[in-house]
C-alpha cells in the first residue's frame, strides 16, 4: 500500500473511533441525565403501566449497559430510533419527513459557501485599495452578525418588502421550489462562513501571489490569469479548501436557529422542537444524526487536504 | 548586433534609487558574469532585464532584446520574449518550482500552454532535456514531485525547463549559491556545456569573482547599484582597473589556505540609495584622492576594461591570499 493509501486508511480508522465515541455519548445521555431513564424517555408525562412497560421492553433496560449499546448501535445502523412519545409515531418517520429540506439547505449553503467566498478571496486578493477594503468591511460585518439576525433583516428586507422570497416554508418538491424557499436561509446560514473563507482566501492568495513560482511561470509567457490560477489559486486551495470545510461542518448545527426563523421543517427545526416537547428519542436520534454528518464531513477534509498537497504524506507540508 | 543591450538603466523602488545607469551589452552566445557583494543591485538588473521587478519599482533607460524594446513592450511581445527568448534560472529551485505540482508538469508546462504541443509531445521532449541534464530514470522522474527530489536535482529540473523553450539567452541568478560544493560544480559543468553545444548567450549572477572569471568570457563588476567594472574575464584577473575589483581579487582566499571563499573588504558596502557625491566606492578606497570624494566618474575606457574609476590607471595587481584583511 502506497503512503496516500495508508492515510486515506488512517483518517477511515480516526472516522470509525470518533462515530463509535460519540454514539456512545449521544446513548449514554440517557444514563447520565439525572432521574430514571423511564421518566427522561417519557418527558416527565404519566404513564400507564403499560407503557412503561412497552418502554422498558424497547429500551432493554433489564440488560447491562453494554449490551444496550450493542443493541442502540444495531438498532440506528438498521433505521431504527425508536418512537416518539410526542409526536406518537416513529422516530425514522419523523426525520424521513425532515431530512430532505436539511439536505437542501446543507447543499444550498455549502455552494454558497464556496462559491462566495473564494470568489470575494481572489477578488480582495487581486484588487487592493477599493474593492479589498470593501470586502474587509462587508466581511468583518457578516462575521460579528449572528444568523438569526440576519435572518430577520432578510425576511423583512427581501421577503415581506420587496416580496421576492417566500416568507416562510420549505417549498414543495420540485427543485425550483426548494430553491426559492431555501435560498434566503441558506444565505443567513451561510454569511458568517463566507467571510471566513473570503478572509482566508485574501491572506493565503496574498502569501502565494509573492511566491518565486509564481514569478517562474510569468518568466515562461505564461498570461498572468492562467498562472495566477494555476500556480496561486491551486497553492492557496489547500487552506481555503480547509476553511471551507470546518464552516460546512459548523453549520450543521446552525441549522437549528435558521430553519426555526424562517419555519423551515427540517431536522433543525425537529430538534429544537423535540427540545421544547422533553421528546427524548427524538432529540437522540437528530442529535446523531447532526453530529454524524460533522464527523463525516471533517473527515472528508482531511481526506482532501492530502489530495491537494503531495507533501502531506511524507510529513514535509507547511515547510 | 547585439542580442541585448542595456542602455542606462535606472530603477527605482519607492523613490529610492536601486540601479544607476546601468548599461552593457551582450553578444549572441557570449557569456557573461554579474559580480558584487550582495546587496549590489545584480538581482535587480536581471528583474529590469526579465521585466518581473518588484511592484513599486521604476524602471527607466532602455533594455533591448533582439530588436525588442523590453521596458516599452505589450503582453504579446513580453510573452514572445519569454517564451524562446531569455530564459531565467533562480537561485533556490526549491522556492522557484511549484510544490504541489509533479515535475513532469512543471516541465511541460510552457510547452503546453504557450505552444499548445500535445501531451505525449511535451514528454517526450521532457525526458529529453532531462538526459541533456544528466538526470538519470528521466521517465520516472516525471511523476516526482519537487520535495521528493534533492536541491541539485531540482536545479538541473530548473535548467531542463529553461531549456526546453529553446531561448537565445540564459539568465541565471546565483543558481549555485543555494547548493553544496560538489552539487556547484556540477551544475556549472552543465550549464556550460550547454551553452557551448547550443551556442547559449548566458548571463550569470554570482558573488563569486573566480567562479565567474573562469565560466565567463566577461565580467561586469557591480558596487551599490552601479557597474563600476567591465572587462573580459582573461584579463580580469590578471589587471583589474577598478579598487574595487583588486579589492575583491585580494580578497580571496590563497591557494593554500582554507579561508571561506567571502569577499573581506574593510568598510561598509554603500547602498545605491545612499547620497553621495562622489564616487560611490570612495569610502573605502585605499586609492582614493580628494576628486573622487567630489566628483561622480563615469565608466571609461582604460586600456583593455571599462572603469568607474579616476586612478584607474593605478591600481595594482593585487597578490592572491596575500593581503587577507582581517574584516567579517
Ligand atoms: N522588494 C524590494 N523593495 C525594496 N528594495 C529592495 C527590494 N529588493 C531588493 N531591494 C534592494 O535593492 C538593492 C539591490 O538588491 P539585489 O539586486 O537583490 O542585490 P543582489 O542581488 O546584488 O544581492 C538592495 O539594496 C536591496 O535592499
Ligand atoms: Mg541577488
Amino acid at each position: 500500500m502506497g503512503p496516500l493509501g495508508k492515510y486515506l486508511l488512517r483518517s477511515v480508522i480516526r472516522l470509525v473511533i470518533a462515530l463509535f465515541v460519540t454514539s456512545a455519548i449521544v446513548f449514554g445521555a440517557l444514563y447520565l441525565a439525572p432521574g430514571d431513564p423511564i421518566s427522561q424517555l417519557a418527558g416527565g408525562r404519566p404513564l400507564t403501566p403499560q407503557q412503561e412497560k412497552t418502554l422498558r421492553a424497547e429500551y432493554n433496560l433489564d440488560r447491562p449497559l453494554p449490551e444496550r449499546y450493542v443493541d442502540y448501535l444495531g438498532d440506528v445502523l438498521h433505521g431504527n430510533f425508536g418512537t416518539s412519545i410526542a409526536f406518537q409515531q416513529p422516530v425514522s418517520e419523523l426525520i424521513k419527513s425532515r431530512i430532505g429540506t436539511t439536505i437542501w439547505l446543507l447543499i444550498l449553503t455549502s455552494i454558497l459557501i464556496a462559491v462566495a467566498g473564494v470568489g470575494l478571496g481572489v477578488l480582495a486578493a487581486r484588487r487592493p485599495g477599493f474593492i479589498d477594503d470593501s470586502v474587509l468591511i462587508s466581511t468583518t460585518i457578516g462575521l460579528a452578525t449572528p444568523s438569526f439576525v440576519v435572518a430577520a433583516v432578510l425576511i423583512a428586507v427581501f421577503a415581506v418588502d420587496l416580496g421576492w422570497f417566500p416568507i416562510f416554508g420549505s417549498g414543495g418538491s420540485s427543485v425550483g421550489s426548494k430553491v426559492e424557499h431555501l435560498t434566503l436561509p441558506a444565505i443567513a446560514l451561510s454569511l458568517a462562513s463566507i467571510g471566513f473563507v473570503a478572509r482566508t482566501g485574501r491572506t493565503s492568495l496574498r502569501v502565494e501571489q509573492r511566491r518565486d513560482y509564481f514569478n517562474t511561470a510569468i518568466s515562461r509567457g505564461i498570461p498572468e490569469r492562467t498562472a495566477f490560477r494555476r500556480h496561486v489559486l491551486r497553492n492557496a486551495m489547500i487552506p481555503i479548501s480547509t476553511a471551507i470545510g470546518l464552516s460546512i461542518a459548523s453549520i450543521v448545527v446552525g441549522t437549528t436557529v435558521v430553519e426555526v426563523a424562517f419555519g423551515l421543517n427540517g431536522l433543525g427545526s425537529l430538534l429544537v422542537q423535540s427540545v421544547l416537547r422533553s421528546d427524548f428519542p427524538t432529540v437522540q436520534a437528530v442529535s446523531l444524526i447532526l453530529v454524524v454528518t460533522f464527523v463525516v464531513v471533517n473527515t472528508l477534509v482531511d481526506i482532501l487536504y492530502v489530495l491537494l498537497d503531495p507533501r502531506v504524506e511524507l510529513g514535509t507540508a507547511n515547510r | 548586433m547585439s542580442l541585448l543591450t542595456v542602455d542606462d538603466l535606472d530603477v527605482a523602488i519607492g523613490g529610492t534609487p536601486i540601479l544607476r545607469s546601468v548599461s552593457f551589452a551582450l553578444e549572441p552566445g557570449e557569456a557573461l558574469g554579474i559580480v558584487g557583494e550582495s546587496g549590489s543591485g545584480k538581482s535587480m538588473t536581471a528583474r529590469a532585464i526579465a521585466r518581473l521587478l518588484p511592484r513599486g519599482a521604476v524602471a527607466t533607460g532602455k533594455i533591448t532584446f533582439d530588436g525588442t524594446e523590453l521596458l516599452a513592450a505589450g503582453t504579446a511581445d513580453m510573452r514572445r520574449v519569454r517564451d524562446g527568448g531569455i530564459s531565467l534560472v533562480f537561485q533556490d529551485p526549491r522556492a522557484a518550482i511549484n510544490p504541489v505540482r509533479s515535475i513532469g508538469d512543471f516541465l511541460a508546462e510552457g510547452l503546453r500552454t504557450n505552444r499548445k504541443i500535445g501531451k505525449a509531445e511535451a514528454r517526450r521532449r521532457a525526458v529529453q532535456v532531462l538526459e541533456e541534464v544528466r538526470i538519470s530514470r528521466a521517465e520516472a522522474r516525471l511523476a516526482a514531485y519537487p520535495h521528493q527530489l534533492s536541491g541539485g536535482l531540482l536545479q538541473r529540473v530548473m535548467i531542463a525547463a529553461a531549456l526546453l523553450s529553446e531561448p537565445r539567452l540564459i539568465l541565471a541568478d546565483e543558481p549555485t549559491t543555494a547548493l553544496d560544493v560538489t552539487t556547484q560544480a556540477e551544475i556549472m559543468a552543465i550549464l556550460e556545456e550547454l551553452r557551448r553545444e547550443r551556442g547559449l548567450a548566458s548571463i550569470f549572477i554570482t558573488h563569486d569573482l573566480e567562479l565567474a572569471a573562469a565560466t565567463c568570457d566577461r565580467i561586469a563588476v557591480m558596487y551599490a547599484g552601479e557597474l563600476v567594472e567591465v572587462q573580459a574575464a582573461e584579463t580580469l584577473l590578471e589587471r583589474p582597473h577598478h579598487p574595487y575589483t583588486a579589492a575583491l581579487l585580494a580578497a580571496r582566499p590563497g591557494m593554500t589556505e582554507r579561508v571561506p571563499r567571502l569577499p573581506a573588504i574593510p568598510g561598509r558596502p554603500l547602498a545605491a540609495g545612499d547620497p553621495i557625491e562622489g564616487c560611490r566606492f570612495a569610502p573605502r578606497c585605499p586609492l582614493v584622492i580628494d576628486r573622487c570624494r567630489s566628483e561622480h566618474p563615469a565608466l571609461a575606457p582604460c586600456e583593455q576594461s571599462l572603469s568607474r574609476c579616476w586612478r584607474a590607471a593605478d591600481v595594482k595587481v593585487p597578490e592572491a591570499g596575500a593581503e587577507q584583511l582581517d574584516h567579517a
